[in-house]
């Protein structure tokens, strides 16, 4: 009762100092000064100070906060009534705990932020979120949302988020995950808010699997969506509608989403021509799909990650034809379905490769050579968890990739008399390193430190407690991993955990999950020398 | 303009304390606020620009960065330059106590100097980054005008915004 009588007072005395917006600059040299400043300048010279304006004027204030952070900024904002209404209007980001009790506070919170474009509502799990209620008030405050995240707001449904899609249709970037709204508020969003650009949606699990499904899109935002991104959906497939829908797209990632890709690929190709990237993760997609996405001509990133029934012959399909094709990751969960083979074709004709990532894969000297040679823009390569890359593969990087500027090696057969290949080679080279090759000893690291005093030299054990990220962009969590479930998965395996905090428990999901197995039979199949279609 | 003057015209400007700085048209053109007056007045040319709300010492802070800066510009660009530019905007702010950044911040922004502002705003918001309510209070030379319940009410509003930087993509 106490906090809604003092919010009271707080709104009515914030209110009247609301009246004062920002002023224009007073740069005119005729009478700048303003009431506002006349009126300190009494104050002061009451206080005998004399300096004649030293409050600096509202849009300085609001230049000073914006390099400040959020936490900062609240510290602004207990300075004085004048610097809340400055730094509450000059707010345009905003990230706030999305529990159910913050329903009463939407009305003063957003009055005191009336500027919002950016807004951020976040909940967790054990707690209870804000509802229909609240979101459609906030969006009554906010209309010109240009981005919305939202997370583990499992209370608001598809109505709340039709009500909000009415209200803010100047939506640019939507970004959803955990909650449990569905198809219908899905569409909603895609019925109203025709300037959509950015669309991430993550384990929406109003959206049913089966018979009852219901398509996404295209809506009027398909015209507008240039990235699209799509996590651990059990029925992913139902926004094949939306991604053929959207003409303009140019960047669709896919991390665990159940659907036949195959299916999809040859219908979203056909329709979205300017395509330049795609991630795949854990999806069901084999060379049907690569194939399809090779008529792709503009493609320039493509992720592969744990797509094990993706071969060299759909590597080399790809190759072919994409021949802008720029950064290329591999996660071949050592199931030698993708190698050499393979790889030379990226090699023959894809000259502008400047990035490659291979997790999990075997090249020998025979590729790594043709890459090295063939592609004269190659600046960043990772090769992590392979059987076959030693101190001659190595040698053989360092002695032919001129334009090589980062090296990343990891649990691969390396030793010192590698690393000392790289002293003399590589003329570019500016990072090296090298984690948990059990042939690197720190002595090796500092010859090379000794021997190419320009060459920072990076060298991870794996012995301590290491959560820097691998070049694969991968968090590798060494806590949470058990050993052998590393080696098998290849280390830097969670490529789709988001925050990358509270991971454990997803990452034991993921594990324990079909991937986990699909991947081994796929290992047993091939070493057995059967085929699969 | 309609002078054909064989050396670089000068502008006259003279400050609230009186004194009278003659500088090169193209520093004088670097204040957006007196290049506004010439377009609109290009007859004024042979006037004295009087400019009440900037004391010498700041003029002539100002004069000398404008002056450095546009010699800047007038050099290729390169990474090497923009270090030299970085350095003596850190320099130029270094020595500088915070009463007197906050007098160049009102000439920067009464003469409408854009990268000047931008410049001084950001060093200011260095030094309040991570500082308490109370520094920041005794830096700008603010009163609080909170009571005690008000500032508790705000606090708790706060409470329920986070304070770190969302990391944009999830």
């Amino acid at each position: 009762m106490g906090q809604s009588a003092s919010t009271a007072k707080l709104t009515s005395r914030r209110d009247c100092y609301h009246s004062q917006r920002s002023k224009s600059k007073s740069t005119a040299l005729i009478c700048p000064m303003q009431a506002e400043e006349a009126e300190d300048l009494d104050r002061r010279s009451i206080d005998g100070l004399s300096d004649f304006i030293s409050d600096l004027p509202d849009e300085c204030l609001a230049c000073i906060f914006q390099s400040l952070s959020p936490g900062d900024r609240k510290r602004c904002s207990l300075v004085c009534w004048r610097w809340l209404r400055i730094e509450g209007q000059s707010r345009h980001r905003l990230s706030l705990n999305a529990q159910s009790d913050l329903h009463p506070l939407i009305p003063s919170i957003f009055s005191r932020f009336d500027a919002v474009t950016k807004l951020a509502l976040k909940c967790d799990r054990r707690s209870v979120s804000i509802g229909d209620d609240a979101l459609v008030l906030i969006s009554e405050r906010c209309r010109n949302l240009t981005r919305l995240k939202l997370r583990t707001c499992r209370n608001l449904t598809d109505a709340g988020m039709a009500a909000f899609a009415k209200n803010c249709r100047g939506l640019k970037k939507l970004s959803c995950g955990s909650c449990t709204f569905g198809a219908k508020g899905m569409n909603a969003v895609l019925d109203n808010c025709p300037a959509l650009e950015e669309l991430s949606v993550k384990r929406l699990r109003g959206i049913v699997e089966g018979a009852a499904a219901e398509p996404i899109g295209p809506g009027v935002s398909a015209a507008a969506l240039k990235t699209i991104c799509l996590k651990e959906l059990y029925n992913g497939q139902c926004f094949g509608p939306l991604i053929i829908g959207a003409k303009n797209l140019k960047s669709l990632k896919l991390f665990r989403c159940s659907g036949d890709w195959d299916k999809l690929f040859p219908l979203i190709v056909d329709h979205v021509t300017g395509m330049v990237e795609i991630h795949m993760e854990r999806i069901q997609v084999s060379d049907v799909g690569l194939v399809a996405i090779s008529n792709c001509l503009n493609l320039e990133i493509l992720h592969l990650v744990k797509t094990p029934e993706c071969t060299n012959v759909g590597l080399a399909a790809v190759a072919d034809k994409c021949k802008l094709l720029r950064k290329l990751h591999i996660d071949g969960c050592k199931a030698n379905r993708i190698g050499d083979e393979g790889l030379n074709a990226v090699a023959k004709s894809c000259p502008n490769l400047q990035e490659l990532v291979l997790i999990g894969v075997n090249p020998t000297k025979l590729s790594l050579e043709m890459l090295a040679t063939n592609c004269q823009n190659l600046e960043r390569l990772a090769l992590c968890g392979s059987d076959t890359v030693g101190d001659a593969e190595i040698s053989c990087i360092a002695v032919k990739c001129i334009a090589l500027k980062k090296l990343c090696i990891k649990s691969c057969p390396v030793s010192d008399h590698g690393m000392e290949a790289l002293a003399s080679g590589c003329p570019n080279l500016v990072k090296v390193k090298v984690k948990k090759c059990r042939g690197v000893t720190s002595e090796g690291a500092d010859w090379l430190r000794a021997n190419r005093g320009s060459l920072a030299v990076n060298l991870d054990t794996g012995e301590h407690l290491d959560a820097s990220a691998s070049d694969g962009g991968a968090q590798d969590n060494g806590v949470e991993f058990p050993p052998v479930m590393s080696a098998q998965m290849g280390a830097p395996s969670i490529a789709s955990s988001s925050t990358g905090r509270s991971t454990s428990f997803k990452l034991l999901g993921l594990l324990s999950g079909r991937s986990l197995v699909a991947c081994t039979l796929r290992r047993l199949a091939s070493s057995n020398g059967s085929s699969r279609s | 303009m309609s002078m054909a003057a064989v050396e670089t015209k000068k502008i006259t400007l003279r400050t609230a304390d009186n004194h009278e700085f003659e500088v090169e048209e193209a520093i004088a053109m670097e204040f957006s606020t007196i290049k506004t007056f010439f377009d609109e007045n290009p007859d004024a040319s042979e006037d004295t620009i009087p400019l009440p709300n900037v004391t010498s010492k700041c003029l002539s802070a100002i004069i000398e960065y404008c002056k450095s800066h546009l010699a800047f510009r007038a050099r290729e660009t390169s990474s090497s330059i923009d270090e030299q530019v970085r350095t003596y905007d850190e320099e130029f702010v270094k020595a500088r106590d915070n009463e007197s950044l906050k007098e160049l911040i009102l000439a920067a922004n009464y003469l409408n100097i854009k990268a000047l502002l931008d410049m001084l705003n950001q060093a200011v918001a260095d030094r309040i980054k991570n500082k308490s309510v109370e520094y920041v209070r005794r830096f700008f030379g603010l009163e609080n005008d909170y009571t005690p319940e008000e500032e508790a009410a705000i606090r708790a509003e706060n409470e329920w915004a986070f304070e770190g930087v969302d990391p944009d993509d999830d």
